[in-house]
């Protein structure tokens, strides 16, 4: 796999959310806003990247590695939690807003299976840079999921779309231009799911049309031997 | 404690405010474990146990170590600690004692270590201050919500299976959206559970009325009667 | 057995240095977010009452004397005589997704003076610009609530009855 493979896999192809459907818990808990989602991304990407670099150079020492091999998960499981226990506090002390409305999720990015997924499948048998670009891949593919889900769910139930603080687009006209009011079952937990759900759905018939195409067209390759 | 205000910390926790469907802890053993109603039960009563233990053991540390040395910023990190170990003892004891039910929750037990409802209920027990005894219900009735949420939903997927999907829809897109329609019915909970009386608003000023009542009773009150004799 | 020694050893020893750096960490951001706490109950106290924003050097803010169970802290606002002039309650209630905090100011005569939402989350509509008509009244009878976020709008509706339930009990 080369640099650039590496790097583009974890938005489409191997996208944590869409398609190996992990992280679902603050996906589902956090996007009512997109500001909520750039948090939750800028909080994730730092614990990943961190995390995969630390994981991968201790591992690079053969010693370490023996030694640590029976409780790894455990010592993984320790570097996360310090690392997220970093975020939290520096959330806490220069952004208090975004770190009231993420709440108990950011201490529960340590037990995203993400995190603990990529240090176990990927960082603890590659080199540190591959396993820094890993981690961005990963990280960015995750945040840009939860934009996604969480502009759907802004916009459809509040008619807002809050990008950072007091910077907000109001599009409260679109909803007075067709006399409907923005419909808030979406900022609901129930809405989370039926986003969810739909987002899903649309991939598996992108993907399914794009099976068919394929096959069509290996049918007629043979037809045309 | 009354009665009343026990009920209404389980059935709050359990129903309104349920793990998987208001608070989306959870969210993964929820869709990764729910195809069959035998694992789905296995994992919810494994969880059940766990989320009771370590939130008693959690809460015990967080207060009477962490708020005590000022140590308050460890917690996330001595929480999974706890609660890996301590999912890994319960395996060992089961294990050892009772093989017949080791080997029906056996599978589930590793999986529970990154469970975030366990975490989550820990951490939301110790910071919202509750006691003791508040925190045992809050955390029994959270785990048996999980439970009977993995029951009713695994049942439904097993019948959904069974029943002719749109193909862009089948397995996890189904699933989400039959979750979707479990939480509009439980959030309509809402009226089912009420705040026990002592909690309900009295009018005000609450003290200045009851003197006054003892007293001298006030004219409407005194009006109040004499319609009532005639 | 040895072997368990070790593993175990390796294991504290991660968990030493992992507590070691978050105690450094949380040296630089405990004071920050300390003085930020501060800060917002300061701003918000400016914010609700009035005759203490106008009166700063001869007016008191008394933080410690009066402890409720029901709310999670007293300001007593006195006057340059130590009279009692104004209550401020900081109060919180279980909301929707979230518990809400408010800081609320009753004054003598045990109407409402203001009211501020210090700290929430809810998802549901914006309860921290909404005017609950609560300005200048004694009782909740005029209480408007936020449509659409019923549950919010009981836990709002909490906070004002405790505060001013508890003003006829700290302004005697």
């Amino acid at each position: 796999m080369t640099k650039k493979e590496n790097f583009l896999k974890g938005f489409i192809k191997e996208n944590p959310l869409f398609v190996l459907l992990l992280g679902t818990c603050p996906a589902l808990a956090i996007t009512t806003s997109l500001e909520n989602a750039f948090g939750m991304g800028i909080a994730f990407i730092f614990v990943l990247v961190m995390s995969n670099t630390i994981i991968s150079l201790i591992n690079s020492f053969k010693k370490l590695k023996e030694l640590i091999q029976p409780v790894r998960i455990a010592v993984y499981i320790v570097i996360i939690a310090s690392l997220v226990t970093i975020v939290e506090m520096i959330m806490q002390a220069y952004l208090p807003d975004l770190y009231n409305s993420l709440g108990v999720f950011i201490s529960l990015i340590t037990v995203n299976c993400i995190v603990l997924g990529r240090a176990e499948a990927y960082a603890s048998q590659n080199t540190v840079s591959d396993s820094v670009i890993d981690g961005i891949s990963m990280g960015l593919g995750y945040t840009l999921a939860l934009i996604i889900i969480s502009l759907i769910r802004e916009f459809l139930g509040n008619g807002t779309i809050t990008i950072w603080g007091d910077l907000q687009i109001n599009l409260q006209g679109v909803f007075e231009f067709l006399h409907i009011t923005p419909i808030s079952f979406f900022t609901s937990s129930a809405g989370a799911f039926m986003v969810l759900g739909i987002v899903l759905a649309i991939m598996q018939a992108i993907k399914n049309s794009k099976d068919a195409k394929e096959k069509e067209a290996k049918k007629q390759e043979k037809e045309v031997k | 404690m009354s009665f009343n205000q026990i009920i209404f910390i389980i059935f709050s926790s359990m129903l309104l405010e349920n793990v998987i469907l208001s608070q989306f802890l959870g969210i993964c053993s929820f869709l990764g474990v729910s195809k069959s109603r035998k694992s789905a039960v296995g994992m919810g009563l494994s969880v059940v146990a766990v989320i009771v233990l370590a939130t008693t053991v959690t809460w015990l540390i967080y207060n009477y170590v962490l708020v005590l040395f000022d140590l308050v910023y460890l917690k996330t990190i001595v929480f999974i600690l706890v609660i890996a170990s301590l999912v890994q003892i319960i395996e060992i004891i089961i294990k050892k004692f009772v093989p017949s039910l080791y080997k029906s929750l056996g599978i589930y037990l590793p999986l529970i270590t990154t469970n975030c409802a366990v975490l989550g209920v820990a951490i939301k027990a110790s910071q919202n201050g509750l006691t003791f005894f508040n925190m045992l219900l809050y955390a029994l009735g959270s785990g048996l919500g999980f439970l009977l949420i993995m029951f009713i939903f695994s049942f439904l997927r097993e019948e959904l299976e069974k029943r002719k999907v749109p193909k862009a829809m089948s397995g996890i897109p189904i699933a989400l959206v039959v979750a979707s329609i479990l939480a509009i019915i439980f959030s309509r909970y809402v009226g089912i559970v009420k705040e026990d009386e002592g909690e309900k608003e009295k009018e005000l000023p609450r003290t200045a009325n009851v003197i006054s009542m003892h007293l001298t009773p006030s004219d409407e009150y005194l009006d109040n009667i004499i319609r009532r004799m005639k | 057995m040895k072997k368990n020694l070790i593993t175990g050893l390796v294991l504290s020893v991660f968990a030493l240095i992992c507590g070691l750096l978050l105690s450094v960490v949380n040296m630089f951001t405990a004071p920050v977010i300390e003085a930020r706490t501060e800060e917002k109950i300061n701003n918000s106290i400016m914010e609700v009452c009035e005759v203490y924003k106008n009166n700063k050097d001869t007016y008191t803010i008394d933080k410690e004397s009066i402890k409720h169970d029901e709310v999670d802290s007293v300001y007593l606002v006195k006057d340059e005589n130590g009279e009692k002039v104004e209550v401020i309650y900081v109060v919180s209630a279980k909301g929707y997704a979230s518990t809400i905090q408010m800081m609320i100011s009753v004054t003598k005569e045990h109407k409402i003076e203001r009211s501020v939402v210090i700290s929430s989350a809810e998802t549901k509509g914006d309860i921290k610009t909404h005017d609950f008509m609560m300005d200048g009244k004694d009782s909740l009878a005029d209480f408007d609530k936020l449509s659409g976020s019923t549950i919010s709008s009981k836990a709002v509706r909490k906070c004002f009855y405790t505060a001013l339930d508890l003003s006829y009990e700290d302004l005697k």
